[in-house]
């Protein structure tokens, strides 16, 4: 509102209009003790770090994780949860445990095999040989479970066993037994042909 | 109240299938052999395997015996017998050392009985290390008297190494240096003999 849009000054209402608008628009004069307390007021929020909203809201955040409540799931949902925590557990604990084999492997010369506590080296010079399985007490003896890989007629697996003692054999092109000609044989076979053993962990 | 009853209903329901796929696990083992035995065979092998799970025997060594004749083309009678002729070991190992022996033990126990050491021979290793594992012990028992160490000799020198706290490196070490010494052309029992002075300070077994 500007001084052209005051109403004129024959009408009693206007004139109190006029003096409202010249109170208002006359300067305010503080109380000193007030213009003392803003001030105080102002540098206790200075000093007191975040803003009181703030506070109050993180408190309340806390206390939503640690008050009981009642959760709404199907009993799906939760066994789902409950396997997925459990996968993942495994998946966690298998990744702690593992051994990166080549770099655990106490090398013992002389040997067909080199052991450690839980990651075993087998080898077999077999050069004619177009397949080569390794066959154990630590793989059901299972010539399809454990296949060596061969390197100029040298065929090496790297296989992590538990600690032990273990019997243990190479299968050649699916059909051929042969004990590991550089390991111990075991005297306790019970079919005739004879194990090779290793011990691991010792 | 409810929710605590349901919370609980599923904890029992997600106990009981992790219940069902261990059992399912150990039981697979067994299950892959019915396609390769004949009818009457895996009924036998089934009833062992019974056997051992019923006393608390493990079954592992079982299965896997059973697994070895197969691969070797064994002949049924002849895969059962060796896997009876396990159980009976493993039964036998556990009276000698007793009930709380660990599979492993239990194990290396049989495998101890199958080369020739006697149940008394266990009976006393185990006595002479009480509170310890045993399964080193005989395994480095069985792997002696295997390389022809006399049984007498060989149990002496492994319950003296017990019975002087001996760690299992210590039990290992002096296979290793047996095997070496025999390799190198000395006899078992001479091997034996020298080996275990070396380790316990000249003292003969």
């Amino acid at each position: 509102m500007t001084q052209h849009d005051l109403p004129g000054d024959d009408d009693p209402l206007d004139a109190t209009l006029r003096d409202a608008v010249r109170a208002l628009r006359s300067p305010i004069a503080p109380r000193p003790a007030a213009l003392d307390e803003l001030r105080s007021a102002v540098r206790a929020e200075a000093s007191s770090g975040a803003p009181a909203p703030l506070r109050v809201e993180s408190v309340n955040r806390t206390r939503w994780f640690t008050t009981p409540r009642v959760l709404h799931a199907s009993p799906l949902t939760l066994l789902a949860a409950a396997t997925l925590l459990i996968v993942g557990a495994s998946l966690i604990t298998a990744r702690v445990t593992g051994r990166a084999p080549a770099d655990r492997l106490a090398l013992r010369p002389g040997s067909g095999l080199e052991s450690t506590r839980e990651v075993v080296r087998f080898t077999l010079s077999a050069p004619q040989a177009r397949r080569v399985s390794l066959v154990g007490d630590f793989n059901g003896w299972d010539p399809a479970a454990t296949a060596l890989q061969n390197r100029d007629g040298m065929w090496t697996v790297v296989i992590p066993v538990t600690p032990g003692r273990h019997q243990y054999g190479f299968v050649i092109d699916g059909s051929q037994w042969i004990a590991d000609p550089g390991a111990a044989q075991s005297a306790d076979s019970d079919f005739g042909t004879p194990n090779s053993v290793v011990y691991v962990g010792g | 109240m409810a929710s605590s009853r349901s919370s609980s209903r599923l904890l029992y329901a997600g106990a009981t299938l992790c219940l069902a796929a261990r059992l399912g696990a150990q039981g697979g083992d067994l299950a892959s052999l019915r396609d390769r035995l004949d009818p009457a065979s895996f009924r036998s092998l089934s009833a062992l395997v019974d056997s051992a799970q019923a006393t608390g025997l493990p079954i592992a060594p079982l299965v896997s015996k059973a697994q070895e004749g197969l691969l070797k083309r064994a002949t049924p009678p002849a895969i059962i017998a060796a896997t009876r002729g396990l159980l009976v070991r493993l039964r036998q190992s556990r009276d000698a050392l007793g009930v709380a022996a660990s599979p492993a033990e239990l194990e290396a126990g049989a495998s101890a009985l199958r080369a020739g050491a006697g149940a008394s021979q266990l009976t006393a290793l185990r006595a002479a290390r009480p509170g310890q594992g045993v399964a080193v012990p005989l395994v480095v028992l069985a792997d002696l008297i295997a390389r022809g160490v006399p049984r007498d000799t060989a149990a002496r020198a492994v319950q003296a190494m017990a019975a002087a706290n001996a760690t299992d490196a210590a039990f290992n070490a002096l296979r290793l240096g047996i095997e070496r010494d025999i390799t190198g052309g000395m006899s078992p029992a001479a091997a034996a003999v020298m080996r275990y002075r070396a380790l316990s300070g000249e003292k003969q077994p």
